[in-house]
């Protein structure tokens, strides 16, 4: 294997041999360093797949054992994990001895033929020596009873065991060795694969021994509380050997390039993997993974809740109107919330044989699904972050397109409406506390009353209203004593009148004296005999008129 | 993983639709390894720091020492980083330094490795790369950059008598020295009466008190500054052994640059027209005269970075005429012949000023301008990187207008470049 660095962008090419055979290679190059200890090569890899097959294997035992009720399963499981660990162990002797592949042919299937009969003596393990004796003789009789169905089944399951775990152990050791699988799917993907798929099996075998499917169908399966120890057992030691396979991947990619690595890095890895893997089960665990409200129930009581909030804000909202109109019109105030009683929160959707706080839990299964549909948009959103050309090709697909549009509005919607509401808020606010001010000026003024400076002006002012409606207006450019002159002028029977209250006015408006009532009083009399005057003047100016209207008709 | 969001879609169905808690357990269990196991990377590649350490200036033969930093600034451990330190493969073997390590919270760590500077040039060091994931391995990696750095090796410095030069300066040969270079108001100092020596030069208080007779030494009045002019055009050097001559005139620059300004402490300047790796491209380098020993320095960073160029004939900007009518401009990327070139350079020196052209070929144009530039006033001098050869006509016609050439050809010293 050579090496060839583009020194122009400092990245590494690895440049991969003609040789195709890899029996040859194996010849000629030293073998990788090894990476792990004999121990864990030996004993620690072989026992953690035989467990792994071993919960697989259990759960089939568990389905068999609710289907019929002639066998109890325990050869179901107890042979595949036998049968895995001899598997796995024969990989190795396999790839250790024999390179021709008529040898590991002929050696594989004496091993099987050998576990054939390991397991039909084991099938008789809970008999007694008579009932053996009688099956032995009933042999000769009926050849076909040596292969009965428990044992076939139980056999069956073990072969595959053992392919599984043979598969398992070349994916591991080639894991190491990047040159094993030039060309074709990488060991690591494979176990990968494999790992997910006994997963995947294990799941749907517990699933279909636990749950009715009529029930599921129905929509009315209960829920199952009951841990299924082996599929957690699955789940850790997997993902305990995960993080080996990553480190034996690693380590062997940097061996073979002759990378410095820091020494105890395969212990560093252990211990780091499995203090990760126990926060992560912690955290797993704490979550819940119950609920009372199904998704469509919690999606119903969400918009309950939003409909219940909108009708307390209207109230809320409507309150001071009614206030203040209550004031203005001089009703006493009656209260509002009174006459338009808060709708009754009465979540429907809650079931009527929930026991404990109906409220937590609602909390418990929105929690409960926020985690879980947070985690999978997570987990999508990541995924296809990570790879940009997947998401492209996603992306030109229309039904995608639509989806994502509707989804960017409505989050447009979202953000736009929580954006108005939250400048909306404190303007209302403020307008409100404007309002609330108006209002109690409002009532101090009248509960004090006008005040006998302002009653002066008004005098005045009102006589200037009189004079404008005669056709005598005073102008913005006179000022009061100028006006007072012009009226003077126009109607003389306004004097003296006129000239008290114009002087009230000004001594009233530009000075700082004080103004008593009986000063109002005075120029009240004042303004009432200009306004006669001014009548007068008004009436004497019409009848001139239509004396002049007649004698000139 | 491709495999495991897939997964984890089935699980969510599979519990959902079932009600199975464990179900909801191992979704939860997987989720949380992949999310807690990107967040992990994503932490790490943020608070990873790290630093190089070293003199980025040699001289041919020395060796430059490295130092690595990495430092983790997190309260998280950083399980794994592979390191990847991308050097060139002139100044180490194999080209690069790569380290997996682990690193506690706020532990830093250090490696060191040498760079032997055996060849002038311009070299990029990094970029530095580190790589880490998490550790099972289902999320892609991460993989972060730091920014490249440069380092320059000076090219050779040899005695000028090992290149077979004259070690008196400028190297063109100037007459006696006259007042025209001198002025009498500035005395600088006092030297013995030489014969030959005019009687306005004796100084003759001083003499009187020394009990001998002393002249006067006058600042000269205008700079007997240098400008080197180099060649570095491909074609201009003989195809069998273009680097080592072109290498050699490099160092041939650079020699009597360090001369003139060391052993002299007179001004000299560079012009040249290179490919520049700073800016991969075809540039004039261009050095006003200065006498500091920081400008010799400049001088040759300029000579580490300069390369050989090959200028396609079509390329080329018009040569000038016999008498340096029409001033030829180089463009972007054209570079200008070495006779325009030389001609251009000139307009900015002082009158009297030497200029010592340093190539790998002659002709007939190149003469022509060197006598041009001499009846402009300057003084000229032409050193040639090639082997002896009988004098031709060129060459005789140069010596014949008493135009000083010198030839820098020695095998041993080419067996170093």
């Amino acid at each position: 294997m050579s090496n060839r660095y583009d020194h122009g962008r400092g990245q590494q090419k690895i440049v991969v041999p003609e040789i195709d055979d890899w029996r040859t290679r194996r010849e000629e190059e030293p073998e990788p360093e090894e990476t792990g200890s004999p121990w864990i090569r030996g004993v620690i890899q072989p026992a953690i797949v035989a467990i792994l097959v071993g919960c697989v294997a259990w759960s089939v035992a568990e389905l068999v054992a609710n289907l019929t009720t002639a066998t109890t399963g325990t050869l179901f499981w107890v042979v595949p994990v036998i049968m895995a660990a001899v598997g796995f162990r024969t990989q190795r002797i396999v790839q250790k001895r024999f390179l021709a592949s008529s040898d590991s042919m002929r050696f594989r299937i004496v091993e099987l033929l050998a576990l054939f009969l390991v397991v039909k003596w084991a099938s008789y393990f809970d008999n007694t020596p008579g009932e053996i004796l009688a099956a032995i003789r009933g042999w000769g009789a009926e050849p076909l009873s040596f292969f009965d169905g428990e044992t076939m089944i139980a056999y069956l399951l073990g072969v595959l065991g053992w392919l599984v775990a043979g598969a398992t152990a070349r994916d591991l050791d080639a894991v190491k060795d990047p040159t094993m699988y030039l060309g074709e799917q990488g060991p690591h993907s494979r176990l990968a694969s494999r790992y997910f798929a006994g997963a995947a099996a294990l799941l749907v075998f517990s699933a279909l021994s636990r749950v009715n499917l009529r029930s599921v169908i129905e929509g009315a399966n209960p829920r199952i509380e009951m841990p299924i120890v082996n599929a957690l057992i699955y789940f850790l030691l997997g993902m305990v050997m995960l993080g080996q396979i990553q480190f034996a991947r690693l380590a062997g990619i940097w061996a073979r390039e002759k990378v410095k690595v820091t020494q105890s890095l395969g212990a560093t890895w252990l211990r780091f993997s499995l203090l990760f893997l126990a926060l992560v089960a912690l955290v797993a665990f704490l979550l819940p993974t119950n609920y009372t409200l199904g998704l469509l129930d919690l999606v119903a009581l969400l918009l309950m809740v939003i409909s219940y909030i909108a009708t307390l804000l209207y109230l809320l909202l409507l309150w001071p109107i009614v206030a203040l109109l209550s004031l203005l019109m001089g009703r006493p105030q009656t209260a509002p919330m009174a006459s338009a009683p808060l709708p009754e929160f009465t979540p429907e959707v809650l079931p009527a044989a929930t026991n404990g706080n109906p409220l937590w839990a609602i909390l418990r299964s929105v929690l409960f699904w926020a985690v879980l549909l947070g985690v999978m948009i997570y987990v999508v959103r990541s995924y296809f972050r990570d790879r940009p050309a997947l998401l492209a090709s996603v992306r030109r697909f229309a039904p995608w397109r639509w989806l994502e549009t509707a989804l960017d509005a409505v989050w447009r919607w979202i953000t736009g409406l929580g954006r108005k509401v939250g400048e909306a808020v404190p303007a209302l606010v403020q307008r409100l506390r404007s309002l609330r001010r108006s209002v109690a000026t409002a009532r101090r003024e009248r509960s004090r009353g006008p005040d006998p400076r302002e009653q002066v002006l008004y005098h005045y002012l009102t006589t200037l209203d009189r004079a404008r409606e005669e056709g005598i207006p005073r102008r913005e450019t006179e000022t009061p004593r100028e006006y007072r002159s012009k009226l003077d002028h126009r109607v003389p029977e306004t004097e003296p009148a006129m000239g008290e209250l114009t002087e009230a006015f000004i001594e009233a408006r530009y000075s700082t004296h004080p103004v008593t009532p009986e000063d109002v009083a005075e120029q009240e009399a004042h303004a009432a005999s200009v306004r006669r005057a001014l009548e007068q003047h008004a009436a004497a100016q019409e009848a001139e008129q239509r004396r002049t209207g007649k004698e000139n008709r | 993983m491709p495999n495991l969001l897939l997964f984890l879609l089935g699980l969510f169905l599979l519990a959902a639709v079932l009600r199975i808690d464990t179900y909801f357990s191992l979704l939860y269990l997987l989720a949380a390894a992949y999310i807690l196991g990107r967040m992990w990377a994503q932490q790490t590649m943020r608070q990873l720091r790290t630093q190089r350490l070293l003199v980025n200036r040699a001289f041919p033969g020395e060796q430059i020492p490295v130092e690595l930093r990495v430092r983790n600034e997190g309260w998280l451990p950083a399980p794994w980083v592979e390191m990847h330190d991308s050097l060139h493969v002139d100044l180490i073997s194999p080209p690069f330094y790569r380290r997996v390590l682990t690193l506690m919270p706020h532990q830093e760590q250090r490696f060191h490795y040498s760079l032997t500077c055996s060849k002038r040039g311009y070299y990029q060091i990094g970029p530095m790369t580190w790589r880490t994931g998490d550790l099972l391995g289902i999320n892609p990696q991460l993989t972060g950059q730091q920014k490249p750095e440069y380092v320059i090796v000076y090219p050779r410095v040899l005695p000028l008598d090992r290149l077979g030069l004259p070690t008196r300066s400028p190297l063109a040969s100037l007459p006696a020295p006259a007042p025209l270079f001198e002025d009498p108001t500035r005395i600088v100092g006092m030297r013995e009466y030489r014969i030959g020596d005019s009687p306005r030069r004796i100084h003759w208080s001083a003499s009187a008190s020394a009990g001998q007779l002393l002249v006067k030494r006058y600042q000269p009045a205008i700079a007997r500054e240098t400008l080197i002019c180099l060649d570095l055009d491909q074609a201009s050097y003989a195809i069998q052994r273009m680097y080592q001559a072109s290498e050699m005139a490099i160092v041939a620059a650079a020699s009597i640059a360090s001369h003139i300004i060391l052993h002299e402490a007179l001004a000299v300047g560079l012009a040249t027209q290179a490919i520049d790796p700073l800016q991969e491209r075809l540039v004039t380098m261009s050095l006003p005269p200065r006498r500091e020993r920081a400008h010799l320095m400049g001088i040759l960073e300029v000579l580490a970075r300069a390369q050989t160029y090959r200028q396609e004939p079509g390329e080329a900007a018009a040569s000038n005429g016999p008498n340096g009518q029409g001033a030829a401009t180089g463009g972007d990327g054209v570079a200008l012949p070495l006779p325009d070139f030389l001609r251009r350079e000139s307009l900015g020196l002082s009158w009297g000023a030497t200029i010592i052209v340093v190539t790998g070929g002659e002709s007939q144009a190149l003469y022509d301008s060197l006598l041009y530039l001499r009846q402009q006033g300057f003084a000229v001098a032409l050193v040639l990187v090639m082997p002896s050869a009988a004098p031709g006509d060129r060459a005789t016609h140069a010596t014949a207008l008493r135009l000083p050439i010198y030839r820098v050809w020695r095998e041993e010293e080419l067996e170093h470049l």
